[in-house]
Order: C-alpha cells, then structure tokens, then sequence
C-alpha cells in the first residue's frame, strides 16, 4: 500500500503509532489520550498540513515531534533515525534539524533578550563561530524582512507580525530541513497573517525547507499544504492531497469539518452539514469511532469496531467502516479561502 | 553610569544614601574622636550637643561613635546572610520550579519544616549551636530568610516555565542549566528584587533581636541592634540613643528599598526607550 509509513528515501520525518497520554491529575488512573496511535509520513520538501478543531492533539503531536515531551508508544523517526533509539549527544545535534515556530510571537520569545541575541541564541547553543553568527544574524534578518537596524531592540518594541518573523528567524537560524509550524499565524491579523504565509512560501524555497503546518483555519491550510491530514480527538480521521481532501473527502467529519467553514460572499450561503453532541468525553472516549456519537451513518459496528486508517487509492488514507460508501455531499459551495 | 542615575532616580536616592552610611562605617575612625567602648561615667544620657552629636547613652558612651562603628558589623550581617539565604533559598527554588516532580516534592517538604520554626527560634538555634561570632551570626540569621526566597523563586520559576519561550530553548538543544539560568533566572528576577530588598531590612531587625537576647556578636563590637537594645531601658530619659539608633536602621532599609526597586525597573527591558 502506498503512503502507509515507511523509511522511503524522500520521507523525513515517519511517525509509527505515536501516542501520548497524560495522567489525571485527580490521580483517578484515567489516561487522558491526547494523541492515540497517529501514523503518518512527511516527505522531504513538501508542506504537510494537520488540520482539526481545537483540543484534538494537533499541539500535542507538535510537541512529542520536536521531543518536547516523551512519546507514550510508537516512535518518531526523523531520517530514518528513531528518536527513541539515540543518544542525549545525538539528540541535540538532531535538534539543529528540526525547529518549531510557535502559536503566541508574544510568548515565544524572552522578553529580556534583544533580537540580536535572540537569534544569536541558537548558535550560540550549537557553539557557531562568532564572526559566522554576525554575518548569519544579518542575512536572517534580511530573510525574513525585518530590518537590520533593529538589532538592538527588545521583543516588546515589535508588532506582532513582525515578532512572529523574528521568531521564523529564529527557527532559521540553525538551518533547519524540518519546521513545524504550530497555528504560526493564528494570533495575527488577517492582513499580517497573509503577509506571513508568503514569506514562508518564499523561505521554503530559499531554504529548501519542508513544513508539518499545523492549524484550525481550513483557508491557511488549504493555500499553504500539498497534503492535509485531518485530526479528531487524537486521531488522524483522513489523509489526502490538498486537492482530493477539498473535493473528494472520504470521512463525515472532513465533511462537517469544510462545511463549517464560513464563507465570505452572502450568496454563497449553503446548507451545513451540523454535528450534534459534543466531543467524546477525554478520559471516557467510546469504544468504537471516535467519531460515532456525532455522526449521523454511524451504526452497530462503529460503535464497536474502531476503524484503522486504511488506504484509498493514491495519497488518499481515511479511519471510517464506511468510507466512500456514504452519500456525503461534496463540494460546500464556495470552498473556504 | 551617570546616565542610569539621571533616568533612574531611585537607584542614584538609593545607591547616595547607601554610599554614605558605607563611608561613615569605613572612616569611622576618622570621623569621630572617641573610642566605641570609651565609658564617660559623669556624662550619662546626655541629650546630643557639640561634644556628642548624638548624644551618650547610659554609661556615657558616644552615641555617634557606637552608630558609626555599628555599621560595620551590621551592614556586614545583613549584606552576609541575605547573600547566604538567597544562595541556598534562590537556588533550591530554581532547580524545583523548573524540574518539579520528585525533587519538587523532597526540596519542598525540607522548606516546610524550616518555615515551621519561628524565624527567630530558628536564629536562636543555629546561633546557640554554631556560637558567637561574625560569621555564624550570618549563617543563623540567613539561613532561616532561605525558605522564603525558596518559596518566591519556585513560584516565579513555575509560572515563567510555561512560557513558550522555554519550550522554544529546549527545542533549540538549550540544556536544562542553561534554560535554567539564562532563562529562567532573568525572569523571575522581579520578584526576587521585591523579596530581596525587604528582608535586608529583616536581617537588620533579626541580627538586633538576637543581639538582645545575647546571642548576637560578641561584645563589645557595638551593633545598631545592641545600640537601641541599650537604649531601650531609658527609651524616656535619652530618646536619643534609640532614636539615632533606629534612623540608621530605616535610612540603610529605605536606601535598600529605593535601589532595588530602581533596579528592577532598571532590568525590566519594557521600561527600556
């Protein structure tokens, strides 16, 4: 089957199964799943959107591929090499390859650095040549369009737009293969956010860079991602191209999910396809599909059987009994974005 | 230099009158000509006139000379033990904010028990144990102020380690000492200025108490704490040896005061132009 997980030479970064549970806190011994049994391969050069409402694990995952947090099962392996499996040393050589830009520019960056040394900072950790930093300093500043004589100033004397460059800056500045971008625009404004999107289209190229863009908003996701996965608490629901998940989606959730999506124009104003109920309880998650209270196909087996990520045809992965046999009704007139 | 003083009024108030009172410790003997402990017998509680700024207490010693020479050891144990309580209380707090978990736990219930003695019972013990002297005078008035900075370091360091901008470090292969003190510490400095410069005023306080209870410096190296304990029993008859006494004690806390909070404003980068 092709695109299941595999160590193909054009893959970077392989997720197996990757879980991640929290303790209650009450110390009921409940496991909260955040992120439960997530495969999924990014192939080298491509944007790989994630895609879900909020509390889904989208974060979570984030943060367990960047080895923030300890995976509870499966394994990340970036190049072929397992996470799990090397040494401290290695680890943070391995770092250099992969950086996140996080959600909040406001909270990303230490208020009592200046920008220099905040860019500095990584390789000043990778013990860069100090000349080489001077020089990499500017060039990244150029990058990503802040100006040079900023250098001095601290992170509350930028706008949001322009911290959340210094941060992509940042990230740059150990030449990363690999940047996750964790709701990188979320807390922007539109007309900064598209300011933002562009410069990393134009630093994906200049940089042969490969994104995993993690997001809420199906327009972000849809103009910057080659292929889109779709989470639903802890889960990835539906994996496909760009072009196939817009049109062709396979899972109810893909479903009500684009139909949630608001549309601009007043003509454009469509039936949506509504969820009822609300997202399983975390620490009690149903037996079946996750997705089974709310979806309105959902019969016997669903509630009992939960179904697998399973591939359809090319690029096209989907964890529904029923995939391609529903009657879901395509295209939500007026597309988001 | 100049340039801090002129933007930062507190900090030149601050660091002016601290200046002057290290001065007048360093030249004591320069600015007065009695000795400490020289006993004038015929001139008991004088009120200050020309020959005793401040007067004489009640075996006729120099008031003004007892305060200068009092500094000495006073400034010296309050500057010691805050030192000594923010090292162990600062650092403790620091290394359990930022790891919590089981050394959290430990370190925690360890600070619990020191805070469960009253600070000046603890004083007493650690002084009753170590004996008189300068230095053990430091540790048993220093070690019982660690709690409390070990308390306002974890607290601080808990809430500033949810920052993003530690996760972003540690996804930068910064080491869990180099977040700890590049990071960490800058941030929680705030709050330890605040905690910092009041209980140097504290130690003060604390260093006179168990000086009056004898547990203090071997006499007779005159203390502000011993000078307006002396003082006490005749608080109607010479105000004035309590009085000059404690004016030291307020000046040398409001100097403290002023420069701490200058200081922090001073390090907090959004004060900056």
């Amino acid at each position: 089957m092709k695109n299941m997980p595999g160590d193909s030479a054009e893959d970077i970064l392989t997720l197996r199964n990757v879980c991640k549970y929290y303790k209650d806190r009450k110390g009921s011994g409940h496991l909260l799943k955040a992120v439960d049994g997530v495969s999924f391969s990014v192939r080298r050069g491509e944007t790989f959107g994630l895609v879900g409402e909020s509390g889904c694990g989208k974060s979570t995952l984030s943060r367990v591929i960047l080895q923030l947090e300890p995976v509870s099962g499966g394994s990340v392996a970036f190049e072929g090499r397992d996470f799990a499996r090397i040494g401290r040393r290695e680890l943070r050589a391995m770092r250099k390859e992969m950086q996140i830009v996080f959600q909040d520019p406001y909270d990303s960056i230490d208020p009592r650095m200046t920008l220099e040394q905040a860019v500095e900072e990584p390789m000043a950790i990778h013990r860069y040549d100090r000349s080489l930093r001077k020089t990499r300093i500017k060039k990244l500043f150029e990058d990503v369009g802040l100006p040079v004589n900023m250098l001095n100033r601290y992170p509350h004397q930028l706008s949001g737009g322009q911290r959340q460059r210094l941060c992509i800056a940042r990230s740059l500045a150990l030449s990363p293969k690999l940047l996750v971008c964790d709701e990188a625009v979320s807390a922007l404004d539109v007309s900064i956010q598209a300011q933002i999107l562009n410069l990393m289209c134009d630093l994906k190229e200049e940089h042969n860079l490969t994104y995993i863009f993690i997001s809420h908003n199906l327009g972000v996701i849809k103009f910057i991602s080659d292929r889109i996965a779709v989470m639903y608490f802890g889960k990835i629901v539906e994996l496909a191209s760009r072009n196939e998940i817009f049109t062709h989606y396979l899972h109810p959730y893909t479903c009500a999910l684009l139909s949630a999506a608001p549309v601009l124009h007043p003509s454009m104003r469509r039936e949506r396809m509504l969820l009822t109920g609300d997202v399983p309880n975390l620490y009690n998650p149903p037996a079946g599909c996750v997705f089974c209270d709310r979806c309105v196909y959902a019969d016997s087996r669903c509630r009992s059987e939960a179904p697998v990520l399973r591939g359809y045809g090319e690029d096209r992965q989907a964890a529904c009994h029923y995939a391609g046999e529903l009657p879901l009704k395509v295209n939500w007139g007026g597309a988001p974005c | 230099m100049l340039n801090i003083f002129r933007e930062y009024k507190m900090i030149a108030i601050g660091c002016f009158i601290l200046s002057v009172i290290l001065l007048t410790a360093v030249f004591a003997p320069a600015l007065t000509s009695y000795g400490y402990e020289q006993v004038d017998l015929k001139n008991r509680n004088d009120a200050p006139s020309a020959a005793h700024l401040m007067g004489t207490d009640s075996f006729g010693r120099d008031v003004w000379t007892r305060v200068l020479y009092g500094a000495r050891v006073s400034l010296t144990v309050s500057l010691t033990s805050v030192a000594v309580g923010l090292a162990i209380g600062a650092f403790w707090g620091l290394l359990c904010g930022f790891f919590k978990g089981k050394i959290d736990f430990a370190v925690g219930r360890v600070m619990d028990i020191f805070m469960s003695f009253p600070a000046l019972l603890f004083s007493l013990l650690i002084g009753a144990a170590l004996g008189p002297s300068i230095l053990n005078m430091c540790l048993s008035v220093g070690i019982p102020l660690a709690p409390i900075f070990y308390r306002v370091t974890r607290g601080a360091a808990l809430s500033v380690g949810e920052h993003a901008y530690i996760a972003s470090a540690k996804s930068m292969g910064s080491g869990s000492f180099r977040t700890m003190f590049r990071h960490v510490l800058p941030n929680t400095a705030p709050q330890l200025f605040v905690v910092l410069s009041s209980s140097m005023g504290g130690a003060i306080t604390a260093e006179s108490a168990l000086g009056y209870l004898g547990l203090g410096i071997p006499k007779p190296t005159p203390s502000w704490g011993m000078v307006i304990n002396e003082g006490r029993q005749y608080i109607f008859d010479a105000p004035w040896v309590t009085g000059f006494g404690g004016l030291m004690v307020v000046l040398t806390i409001l100097g403290f005061n002023l420069l701490g909070d200058g200081l922090r404003d001073y390090l907090d980068p959004k004060l900056k132009g």
